[in-house]
């Protein structure tokens, strides 16, 4: 009793500084929440003149539409596959990038190699992808290497295997430098006194590798990985959307560079609400597991 | 101390409050002189408002304290006509302009009196609506005669602003004066003893010859015939804006085109058989390295490089080439000549559309008479009238000054720097008015004196524009289709027609590089009807019977 009312009053009395994250609260509804009400034009065939207040309702039909339109199936399987491929190429690289980085010990050496592969984190796709058609033509630099030694110039940007391969690599050799940081930083917080003891019971670099180093890391791998499902059906536009061409459109087309195409024809708000909304619903699904799992084998809560 | 702060922080907005409220009342009793001031002036106008939407973005330019509402060509809009520009609200970018009014829209506001827009989707909305005037009437009425000419002329510029045979909107003319030459390696030519190509079998002689007799002479088999870029598809300037291949096709039919056939109704380029067989051709002429392997990947920039590196034996494009891609760095001779004819044997190329962009009124608005006025100067310059008062530049002193009688474009000769007076129209850009600029242009290319005020400007731009000009200038009017669905998407091309150009893009590649035979050409117009191709037809042609009555 005595208890509660004590903290009642000091409640009331830290009321003022409370207050103090209205604003913030007011913001995320405003800018975050409200415009969740906009995904009611989902399902309605959507005017602008009417708004969604008055546009008929029209139900699932733009769903139905999305799933019967014959190139659906390939471009979501397209777009699972390249976004599979890129989050576990982008867990594993980093990781193994991080652990041998982390054992450089000439700290300038280190520092050094971080930026460089840092750098490309920063180029556009626009660029990269004038670039990369550079260098991967049949005349670029790649297939001149392929043809010195002895095999076939390989057409990498219009053949649909070695597309998603690029895309792909490309990918990660342009973020794994980014997600390398994170890594470095949760390595440099693990307490050296646990490499000190495995050094005591006679743990080499390696065996310190796997029973110090990568258990400590496997919070931020967790957070990383979940996080990272609730992208499975980003594919990534702005890459696929410079490199791709009429060529790979079988094996490179992704949901976003199919919307944008739509989007072009006819401007229908409907539509690409309905894709955008089953996108996030599919990714909210794959994040609640995730951290399911995360909780159960792993014992750990990221919210 | 704290109530000291309190105090003061009061002290300070009330301030701001007063001298807010004076600035208003300041700049309210100043327009009431002004008022005073043009009706004492006797013979002046009658004063209107217009109200716009504008664009101020990071290229506007403003000195001596200027403003969009209030600057040199606003004040002589003042002044010559009456007219007060007041602007509702300015955005960053052309973009944001079009959400803007995409809102006013929704929501039921204001839209300004005067706005432009240039995609038929939304103006298909705006006029549906009910928001915008039927300009139908004030047209007659207060076009100046020059102008009503001239849309006499192109009467199918109207299509898109056509209803019930009623015009909902001004659309505004394209310049049409740079498409399509090719351009090719005189010295490559003049080496191997060839003439520039009148034939599509000339051009394979020709290609041949450039990609198998060493024209660069370096020993290597290196260069290409033609730089083209597929990585939008086979398609036109609409699409791929240099670097095509649309000569090919001739006349009769340009892929992803809509043209008049025979029986009068529009039909679709990409499924006729001249492309077939045009087809056919790109296939054996990549086949035999006639063009670059990578021409699938590349857009126009990236193709045209080869050319550009003097790796290429000829490119399709545009007269302005000169000045973009092309640069002095090319040290070697090369010419524009006119296009060859195609499959069919006649020349022709995709154009580019007549009209880009339609100005559109609120319903509201009254004063169609002041506009039409306004909209006759303005357009001085499209006309190339060398009596317009705009004939030297938008405002002397802005972007030109005189000097010894002449006007001078040095920006270091401009007191306060150059400033691009025609983003202050309520165009924001030149209007332009069909194949005049290439008239000027052929001219000088011809080698005559300059004489206009426009001749002596143009006479600044690359030597080889202007010659293109000249090439194109005779056989423009005779090789150019337009592509004349210029309406709203119909509906089945709403939900298919992405569908539908997919596959006729996939196929058309898978073709030219030999994945595919020429004949799935056929299997892919079978499907291409009868999964949406048919219906789309027949929308289009209600709608071109709808828009001809």
């Amino acid at each position: 009793m005595m208890e509660t009312k004590k903290g009642r009053k000091r409640g009331i009395r830290q009321l003022p500084l409370h207050m103090l994250i209205l604003p913030s609260v007011i913001g995320l509804l405003l800018f975050n929440y409200y415009p969740m009400a906009g995904l009611v034009m989902a399902f309605q065939d959507y005017k602008p003149r009417l708004g969604y207040l008055h546009s008929p309702w029209v139900g699932l039909s733009h769903f139905e539409y999305m799933f019967t339109y014959p190139d659906s199936v390939q471009v979501i399987w397209n777009t699972l596959l390249i976004a599979s491929l890129k989050i576990a190429a982008n867990i594993v690289v980093p990781i193994v990038f991080a652990l041998l980085l982390n054992e450089v010990r000439a700290l300038f050496f280190k520092r050094f190699v971080q930026t460089l592969v840092y750098l490309p984190h920063f180029l556009s796709w626009v660029i990269l992808g004038g670039i990369l058609t550079d260098i991967l033509g049949n005349k670029g630099i790649v297939n001149h290497l392929i043809s010195a030694l002895g095999a076939d110039p390989i057409f990498f940007l219009g053949d649909g295997t070695w597309f998603r391969i690029t895309v792909v690599v490309s990918d990660i050799w342009k973020e794994f430098g980014f997600s390398t940081i994170i890594y470095l930083a949760a390595m440099s917080g693990i307490n050296m006194s646990l490499y000190e003891a495995a050094e005591m019971d006679g743990a080499g670099r390696f065996k310190q590798t796997f029973h110090v180093t990568l258990p400590a890391l496997v919070p931020v791998i967790l957070v990383v990985g979940t996080l990272a499902l609730g992208n499975i059906l980003n594919a990534g536009f702005d890459q696929i959307f410079n490199l791709y061409n009429p060529l790979v459109y079988r094996e490179g087309d992704i949901i976003d560079t199919f919307v944008y195409r739509i989007g072009l024809m006819n401007g229908s708000f409907s539509f690409a609400t309905a894709v955008g909304l089953f996108k996030s619903a599919v990714g909210l699904v794959l994040i609640v597991i995730a951290y399911r799992l995360a909780y159960r084998f792993g014992n750990y809560r990221i919210f | 101390m704290k109530k000291r702060l309190k105090k003061r922080a009061w002290v300070a907005l009330a301030t701001g409050v007063a001298l807010l409220s004076v600035a208003g009342c300041s700049s309210a009793s100043n327009s009431g002189q002004d008022a005073q001031s043009d009706k004492e002036n006797a013979g002046s106008p009658k004063e209107v408002t217009i109200s716009l939407g504008r664009v101020v973005g990071s290229d506007n330019k403003f000195k001596n304290g200027e403003t969009i509402e209030d600057n040199v060509h606003t004040r002589w809009a003042k002044e010559k006509f009456g007219i007060n520009f007041k602007v509702d609200w300015t955005v960053g970018t052309a973009d944001a302009y079009n959400t803007r009014l995409r809102l006013l829209l929704n929501s039921n506001e204001k839209l300004p009196d005067v706005f432009t827009l240039n995609d038929p989707t939304m103006e298909n909305q705006m006029v549906d609506s009910g928001k915008v005037m039927d300009i139908t009437e004030a047209f007659d009425k207060y076009a100046s005669p020059r102008i009503k000419d001239l849309y006499a002329k192109y009467p199918e510029i109207w299509n898109t602003v056509t209803y019930d045979g009623k015009h909902y909107g001004l659309p505004t003319f394209n310049a049409n004066s740079s498409f399509s030459v090719l351009w090719i390696r005189k010295d490559w030519l003049d080496k191997l003893g060839l003439q520039p190509p009148k034939t599509i079998e000339d051009m394979e002689k020709v290609m041949d010859a450039f990609v198998n007799r060493d024209p660069d002479g370096n020993g290597v088999k290196d260069t290409i015939g033609l730089s083209l870029s597929l990585k939008k598809g086979v398609s036109a300037v609409k699409d791929t804006f240099m670097a095509t291949s649309d000569f090919l096709f001739g006349h009769s039919a340009i892929p992803t085109y809509w043209s008049e056939g025979a029986d009068g109704k529009l039909q679709y380029g990409s499924i006729q058989p001249t492309v077939k067989a045009g087809l056919g051709k790109l296939s054996e002429w990549m086949k035999k390295g006639y063009l670059d392997k990578d021409a699938g990947t590349m857009d126009e920039a990236k193709a045209a490089e080869s050319f550009v590196q003097g790796k290429s034996g000829m490119i399709f494009g545009p007269t302005w080439m000169p000045q973009y891609p092309f640069n002095s760095d090319m040290k070697f001779d090369y010419e524009p000549v006119p296009i060859p004819a195609g499959i069919d044997g006649t020349m022709g190329f995709g154009s580019e559309p007549q009209s880009s962009v339609r100005f559109y009124f609120n319903k509201d608005f009254k004063n169609m008479d002041a506009f039409f006025n306004y909209l006759d100067a303005i357009m001085g310059p499209g006309f190339y009238d060398p009596s317009s008062e705009f004939a030297n530049g938008w405002a002397e002193g802005y972007d030109y000054v005189m000097e010894n009688g002449e006007p001078v474009y040095d920006p270091d000769k401009i007191p306060g720097g150059w400033i691009d007076v025609k983003k202050y129209t309520i165009y924001g850009n030149d209007i332009q008015t069909p194949k005049k600029e290439l008239e000027v242009m052929a001219k000088l290319g011809r080698g005559e004196k300059p004489e206009t005020p426009y001749e002596k400007y143009f006479s600044s731009r690359p030597k080889k524009w202007a010659e293109a000009a000249a090439v194109l200038q005779p056989y423009i009017d005779q090789a150019a289709v337009y592509d004349q669905f210029t309406g709203p998407p119909t509906e089945t091309m709403a939900q298919k027609g992405e569908l539908l150009r997919k596959m006729e893009d996939e196929t058309f590649l898978k073709i030219i590089y030999g994945e595919e035979p020429v004949d799935s050409f056929d299997s892919f117009v079978a499907k291409w009807k009868s999964s949406g191709g048919d219906d789309i037809t027949k929308e289009v042609n209600e709608w071109y019977q709808e828009v001809r009555k």
